[in-house]
């Protein structure tokens, strides 16, 4: 528990949204793939920030894959989602991972479709 | 070798003449009719120890010819046989080694003369010898005419050596000429092969246009997609800051009206001391002539009423508690983190329709040269690239060909110039003309002669080498590994192996073989038609190779072969079975105690008995006796 009155926690995904996640990962060798991220953080801040443009969160199911905490500070995302953390008495890094998880569902329903992962930012 | 009847041998000489002499008697029919060489060697002295206490003669009879004897008689030899051939007709098995040591050695000055002798060169280089000396001979004339004639006389050789260059380069015109006109040659046939696809050419040039676009847009994808990557770092920030950009805005409101509340507090304070002031002084006089005045209660009253107004404001102001400014300072800089640039949204855009347009380019690329793909078969692709390809190689093969050959004939050009240039000093001689005219003829015979042995033998070479080869082949038991033999222009020589270079460490039978095989393609060429003698051949050589080295040599048709071999090397009886419908005669050389049966050809008995204490064998049979101590050596011949 923060001073703030909100549990910090920790981030993870569902195994199947790492794979999609980890599917996005720029590839030198595989270019004609849509894989716009540096790294796998990359991918999974950008279904982070998509869950919350869309205010979607999903509940994670199945087994659960970390996140590199080092490179994924839960704090620097706080003013966010502070309110929602004292309010439902979560975790930051839950609301973060629902957030996430939701973004996954995002991008999935977009390459389904066929569009471009990038196109999701307009 | 005869004497008195009988076989003569050394022991018998030894022992009984009293001036020891022996006589060699070499009976031979040539094309010059029938040869008699006699050698004879007498001793000097009573009892002569070596080979310089012995005499040796030597007499020779050649058809009607009369006799000669001593140096006549060794010339009158070497007229039909070269002494420096003998190593090809009289091969000497124990000196394989030597030989071939000669052929690898690089001084090969040891097989020098034999080689110019198998081919007929001494002549040739006895001519030039001749000429030059002829030559040397004008030349102390013309040296010693005028400063001019010199001159003329060298310019003369200069022409002689520019006319020869001149040559030369003509030939070597012609020959780059020839060549271009082979690649042009088949350059038109390429283009007539490729007529007949020219139904498929634009298509396979549609094709080869269709992969190099896709490569391109390949190369440019890749960019793309880094482009896209890099762009992509701060997508996360577009979009929360969507969601942030709101509450940033909201928040940064609060701190204006905020920073306007704590100015207008500080405003109503300062007011509100003015007036606590202004009533507390003023009592009843006018605060500004400082004379009583009739309506300072009014004033007063006034006073009080926006003293009350300004405490009541400032009240109402410090009762509103907003958030800090401190915590308004985090919470902005905290959204602040998330503001993109002006332009990331529309930079992300660009670099991911980028990214996909390049995607559905390549896509319907690909789709279009699968399409036509499908139309060739691949025979036909194949065989229509290939073409294209020789095509072009032949293209650029003509292209360097041209460009030589026209250097050639700019050297042709510069060669008659210089030519041209000599004939007119050669012309301001007042030399002798014949003289003149004689060192002129002479200076190209030399140099024809030259030419000759240079060519002569190269062409030798190259046939000594296919014949080598050849031979070679049918001796060799591992021709998966050694495949040839190579001779050098100074006739030196290597085993080839299947990658047509020199085996590095053949083995020493191989080795053999190949000194063999090139001792007998010399011979061949020399086109001397002369028996070859082979002393213990096989010293050296695996069984398979001794077998085939007389399956070889023992042709029904050819030279005459004869073989000295020992015991050791090839058994008598399996031999003579072997070859027997090859050979003419066969014999044994033999000790008397080397025989436990009768020697005596009418009898061969093998009932004999021995007698330990005399030394001796007797024939039961025929009575035959023969001493086991004497050295007299029998020759037997073996029955065919």
């Amino acid at each position: 528990m923060s001073d703030q009155g909100f549990a910090i926690g920790s981030v993870g995904i569902s195994e199947t949204s790492h794979a999609l996640l980890e599917s996005l990962v720029y590839n030198p060798d595989d270019v004609s793939e849509d894989r716009p991220f540096e790294s796998i953080v990359e991918a999974f801040r950008f279904a982070f920030a998509l869950g919350i443009v869309h205010e979607k969160r999903t509940k994670r199911s199945g087994k659960s894959a970390g996140v590199a905490p080092r490179q994924f500070n839960v704090l620097d995302y706080s003013t966010l989602i502070e309110e929602e953390a004292v309010k439902n008495s979560e975790s930051l890094g839950l609301i973060i991972s629902e957030y996430a998880e939701a973004g996954c569902e995002l991008i999935q329903d977009a390459l389904s479709e066929s569009k471009s992962v990038l196109s999701l930012i307009d | 070798m005869v004497g008195e009847g009988e076989i003569l041998m050394n022991s018998t000489a030894y022992e009984e003449d009293s001036t020891q002499e022996m006589s060699v008697i070499l009976f031979a029919e040539g094309k010059r009719g029938s040869i008699e060489i006699t050698r004879t060697a007498r001793s000097t002295t009573t009892f002569a120890r070596s080979d310089k206490e012995m005499e040796m003669s030597l007499d020779v009879k050649i058809g009607e010819e009369p006799l000669k004897s001593g140096p006549d008689g060794q010339e009158a030899i070497e007229s039909f046989f070269p002494k420096e051939l003998e190593r090809f007709f009289f091969i000497d098995g124990e000196a394989l080694e030597e030989y071939t040591e000669m052929m690898r050695s690089s001084a090969l000055e040891g097989l020098k003369e034999e080689v110019n002798s198998v081919l007929g060169i001494p002549a040739l280089l006895r001519g030039d010898e001749d000429l030059t000396r002829i030559r040397r001979g004008i030349k102390s004339k013309i040296d010693s005419a005028t400063k001019a004639d010199i001159d003329s006389s060298k310019a003369l050789d200069e022409l002689n050596r520019q006319r020869n260059v001149l040559k030369t380069k003509i030939r070597e015109s012609d020959d780059l000429k020839n060549k271009l006109e082979t690649v042009m040659s088949k350059l038109e046939n390429t283009k007539e092969q490729m007529q007949a696809h020219k139904e498929l050419a634009p298509i396979v040039e549609e094709l080869k246009l269709l992969k190099a676009q896709i490569e391109l847009k390949k190369v440019y994808l890749k960019e793309a997609a880094a482009e896209k990557m890099n762009e992509s770092k701060i997508a996360w920030k577009v979009l929360l800051w969507k969601k942030s950009q709101q509450q940033h805005d909201s928040l940064l409101t609060i701190q204006n009206r905020a920073n306007l509340r704590e100015r207008s507090i500080q405003q109503h304070k300062d007011s509100i001391r003015e007036l606590e002031t202004l009533l507390k002084e003023t009592g009843g006089l006018c605060p500004e002539c400082k004379q009583p005045h009739p309506e300072i209660e009014k004033y007063r009253v006034g006073k009080q009423q926006k003293l009350d107004e300004h405490k009541s404001v400032l009240t109402r102001l410090e009762e509103e508690i907003p958030m800090s400014s401190d915590e308004l300072t985090i919470k902005l800089g905290a959204l602040k983190m998330f503001k993109p640039q002006d332009d990331s949204a529309e930079r992300i855009s660009r670099a991911s329709n980028k990214w996909k347009k390049l995607v559905n380019q390549i896509a319907s690329l690909e789709e279009t040269y699968e399409r036509l793909d499908a139309q060739l078969t691949e025979d036909a692709k194949t065989n229509v690239e290939v073409l294209g390809e020789r095509k072009g190689r032949q293209e650029a093969t003509v292209a360097k060909r041209e460009s030589e050959w026209r250097n050639a004939q700019n050297e042709v050009n510069q060669a008659e110039l210089e030519v041209r240039r000599l004939e007119g000093l050669t012309g301001k001689s007042n030399l002798n003309k014949e003289d003149h005219q004689l060192d002129n003829i002479i200076s190209s015979l030399i140099v024809a002669v030259k030419d000759t042995i240079n060519s002569y033998r190269e062409q030798a070479r190259k046939n000594v080498e296919k014949r080598a080869t050849e031979v070679f082949a049918k001796l060799n038991n591992a021709p998966e590994v050694y495949t040839g033999i190579k001779v050098d222009k100074d006739f030196k020589t290597a085993i080839l192996n299947t990658k047509g270079k020199a085996a590095r460490k053949p083995s020493s039978g191989a080795v053999s073989i190949m000194t063999m095989s090139v001792i007998d393609a010399l011979r061949h060429v020399s086109g001397m038609d002369l028996p070859v003698f082979l002393d213990t051949p096989g010293r050296s050589l695996d069984q398979h190779h001794k077998s085939k080295l007389l399956d070889y040599f023992w042709q029904t048709e050819g030279q005459q072969f004869l073989i000295f071999a020992h015991s050791g090397e090839y058994a008598v009886e399996e031999t003579v079975n072997q070859f027997e419908g090859r050979l003419a005669r066969a014999y044994t050389i033999s000790l008397p105690r080397d025989h436990r049966s009768c020697y005596q050809p009418e009898c061969l008995s093998e009932d004999v008995e021995h007698n330990s204490y005399n030394k001796k064998n007797t024939c039961n049979a025929c009575g035959f006796e023969w001493d086991l101590t004497s050295q007299k050596t029998l020759v037997l011949e073996v029955p065919l």
